[in-house]
């Protein structure tokens, strides 16, 4: 649950995102049930909002998590619930938008105002 | 632990001129005892649970459910987990550590009915699989469908477990379903981590406040459902209002910058949207709380609960809109009538049967001790001055939802769902409040480790207790599968009850009708001449087919909450089987489906 912060380094989380799609996609082909559905299910509450996570540059790593579960549980639903309301279902097209969604994060931005900055700022 | 040795300057003064090599130090890292103590811990707590429960068969489960099958061994494991748990907190130790131990309560809980019984827990969670299924035939949702419309007008969670199993493989989805109490309550872990601190809770009272919520949340809302998603989506959503948007004392306000918010309010936004998108109540729960944190200068931002009031009536008007239209009368109905919206809750138990007295008796007591230690924390830390407005706020706004809808009879179970976790936050805080520094922290983890000892007994039959009825035999399954094989569009079911694995293939098809249901008279009809009447709907021409359905879980939750006589599900059967107007379709050791038997 604790945890040092890093700053967030946008190459490197592109490549985790990207790379665990190919992975995961690989797998939803390739691979049996018993590491079909954990890899699945770890993809899709975890990596759509890791990279939005990472940029909020929470203090604590568990923090971090939960943010990154929340943020990919919110996507997964606007976008599954979304294409079931509209009519339009595609899993796959549903994947690449949530890898966008998690790119999107990596779009130069101002920098977050932490709480510690903040607290320097008032001493 | 070897230290190092410390060198003698002085005789290193008098050292001759030939100068040794230096020896390299070798230190030996000693294990740090907490994590010792913890490592043996909790394999003792799993090794107990297991040898508790290794033999146990969910068949053999009395009318106090899970609860009637855990032996000593368990509550050895449950005795070990509490004790180091506490050693943990009070020796300080590591966040992973202590998170270690809620991870193995979690495990412990609510992976057991998921290894035990090895099906899906809860009739109600078969029915979402129903939706998912109907997405994954369709690629859509029909918002005009009558049956479970209300699913269809909610999407969200559906659409997004259907994505899931399209990933993860249909056939494999059941298998989802049945870990998902375990997923979404880890889930809850980490949202509540990041809640209690944005409450501004320290460590002590984070890991203490945990605890309580998973010994205390017993009201199982937990399983594969849009509540359970909602919830957790709730918890980051005014954990992050908290942190990013809570107002700074006034002195503070003028010395502080402007805070950047961007990011925080698009969490915001994308979370509003998604919990308006997927239930009907977890909305207005997130509006209130946000227009209540606005209104009371606990929070900056007046479009807060504005885009919380547009998420949630925008889906309701467009998303929603059938629903909404269909269901406005009823839903006006129950809006300024909290005493009648209180009181459909209580009818729910109204019709309960001999042990389930004693389960009914064990959630209010859960209910009623830690709102009691809530507000003794309450109090304390209003004589210091130290009352969190905001965290009493959320405490209290829940109870608001009485004046907005009965919500078919779980309302005070969702306003104690909603108030939990602050009501564990204020139950921590009545143990942590006022500490000197040389406290003992014992003297903490004490009255802790009592509390903990008196809720856990409680919390495990309110939430295992209605396990008898709530697990489904592989039979069962088997049987509701035969069915949803062969239902074609038209097809009518009648059943005893809805306490089965149902409606979670080709749904659509069926319509269903529940004899329990029925007006009691008619009820009564049925019991005097069970054949006689239910052949009679089964020979209706509109139905392409006709199926009576008798399960055994429909026999168990009509012995034990009703509303028909005990026994008298059983009688409907005997009656069927006996009877020149049926044949059976299918039969195996614990369901039956008759139809009606062809004229000679």
């Amino acid at each position: 649950m604790s945890g040092k912060d890093s700053r967030p380094r946008p190459l490197r989380t592109a490549l985790l995102v990207l790379v665990s799609t190919v992975v995961v996609v690989v797998l939803t082909v390739i691979a049996p049930a018993w590491l079909r559905v954990p890899a699945v299910v770890l993809w899709v509450l975890l990596v759509p909002g890791l990279p939005w996570a990472v940029r909020m540059e929470l203090e604590d790593r568990g923090d971090t998590v939960a943010v990154a579960v929340a943020i990919s549980m919110a996507l997964a639903t606007v976008v599954g619930g979304g294409m079931a309301a509209l009519g339009t279902w595609s899993p796959l097209a549903a994947v690449l938008v949530l890898v966008l969604a998690a790119l999107c994060a990596l779009v130069p931005g101002p920098p977050v105002r932490r709480h510690h900055d903040l607290q320097e700022n008032h001493r | 632990m070897i230290s190092p040795p410390t060198p003698d300057v002085g005789h290193a003064r008098r050292a001759p001129v030939r100068a040794d090599p230096p020896t390299p130090v070798r230190v030996v890292r000693s294990i740090d005892p907490v994590l010792a103590v913890t490592a043996v811990a909790l394999t003792a707590v799993i090794q107990l649970w297991l040898i508790g429960l290794w033999s146990a068969d969910p068949r053999a489960m009395t009318d106090l459910g899970l609860t009637s099958l855990l032996g000593w061994p368990t509550v050895a494991s449950l005795l070990v987990l509490t004790a180091s748990f506490f050693f943990a907190l009070v020796r300080r130790a590591r966040e992973l550590v202590l998170a270690a131990h809620v991870l193995t309560l979690i495990l412990l809980v609510h992976g057991t009915p998921a290894v035990l019984f090895g099906t899906l827990r809860y009739a109600w969670a078969w029915k979402h699989l129903g939706i998912v299924d109907y997405i994954l035939r369709h690629g859509s949702v029909d918002t005009t469908i009558q049956n479970l419309g209300v699913y269809h007008n909610w999407p969200g969670f559906f659409g997004a477990s259907a994505f899931l199993a399209e990933l993860a493989g249909p056939e494999n989805l059941i298998e989802i379903s049945i870990w998902a109490p375990v997923v979404f309550n880890v889930a809850n872990l980490l949202a509540l981590c990041l809640l209690f601190r944005a409450c501004g809770a320290d460590r002590t009272r984070t890991w203490l406040a945990l605890v309580f919520f998973f010994i205390t949340t017993w009201v199982g809302q937990d399983y594969f459902s849009p509540q359970a998603l909602g919830y957790v989506l709730y918890l980051v959503l005014i954990a992050t209002v908290l942190r990013s948007f809570r107002r700074p004392p006034r002195l503070l306000a003028v010395l502080s910058p402007t805070r950047r918010t961007a990011l925080p309010l698009a969490l915001v936004t994308l979370l509003l949207v998604a919990i308006a998108m997927s239930h009907q109540i977890t909305p207005m729960i997130a509006f209130l709380s946000l227009a209540v944190l606005f209104a009371f200068r606990q929070t900056r931002g007046w479009y807060l609960p504005v885009i919380a009031f547009v998420a949630m009536a925008g889906w309701a008007w467009t998303g929603a809109r059938n629903y909404t239209l269909t269901n406005l009368t009823d839903l006006l109905a129950e809006f300024s009538n909290p005493v009648a919206n209180a009181q459909s809750t209580f009818d729910k138990s109204a019709t309960i049967r001999g042990a389930q007295y004693l389960v009914s008796f064990a959630g209010r007591a859960v209910i009623v001790i830690v709102v009691l230690v809530a507000i003794v924390g309450v109090v304390r830390l209003a004589r210091r001055r130290q009352l969190d407005g905001s965290v009493l706020l959320l405490m209290l706004t829940p109870g608001a939802l009485l004046f907005l809808t009965a919500f078919g009879g779980e309302l005070l179970f969702r306003v104690f769902l909603f108030a939990s976790p602050f009501l564990s936050y204020f139950a921590a805080a009545a143990l942590t409040v006022g500490r000197r520094p040389g406290t003992r922290p014992w003297r903490v983890a004490l009255p802790a480790v009592l509390l903990t000892s008196v809720l856990i007994p409680f919390f495990l039959l309110a939430y295992y207790g209605k396990d008898q009825q709530n697990y489904f035999t592989p039979d069962e399954v088997a049987a509701a599968q035969w069915i949803a094989d062969n239902t074609v569009p038209g097809t009518l079911l009648v059943r005893a009850n809805t306490n089965y694995p149902h409606d979670f293939h080709n749904y659509e098809y069926v319509r269903n009708v529940d004899i329990s249901a029925e007006d009691e008279p008619d009820r009564e009809r049925i019991l005097a001449d069970p054949a006689g009447v239910l052949s009679h709907w089964l020979d209706d021409p509109d139905h392409t087919r006709g199926f009576v359905l008798i399960t055994r879980s429909q026999k168990i939750e009509n012995d034990s909450v009703g509303p028909m006589p005990p026994g008298a599900v059983q009688r409907i059967e005997d009656a069927l089987a006996g009877s020149a107007l049926f044949g059976e379709a299918y039969r195996n050791g614990d369901a039956v489906v008759f139809v009606l038997a062809e004229a000679p």
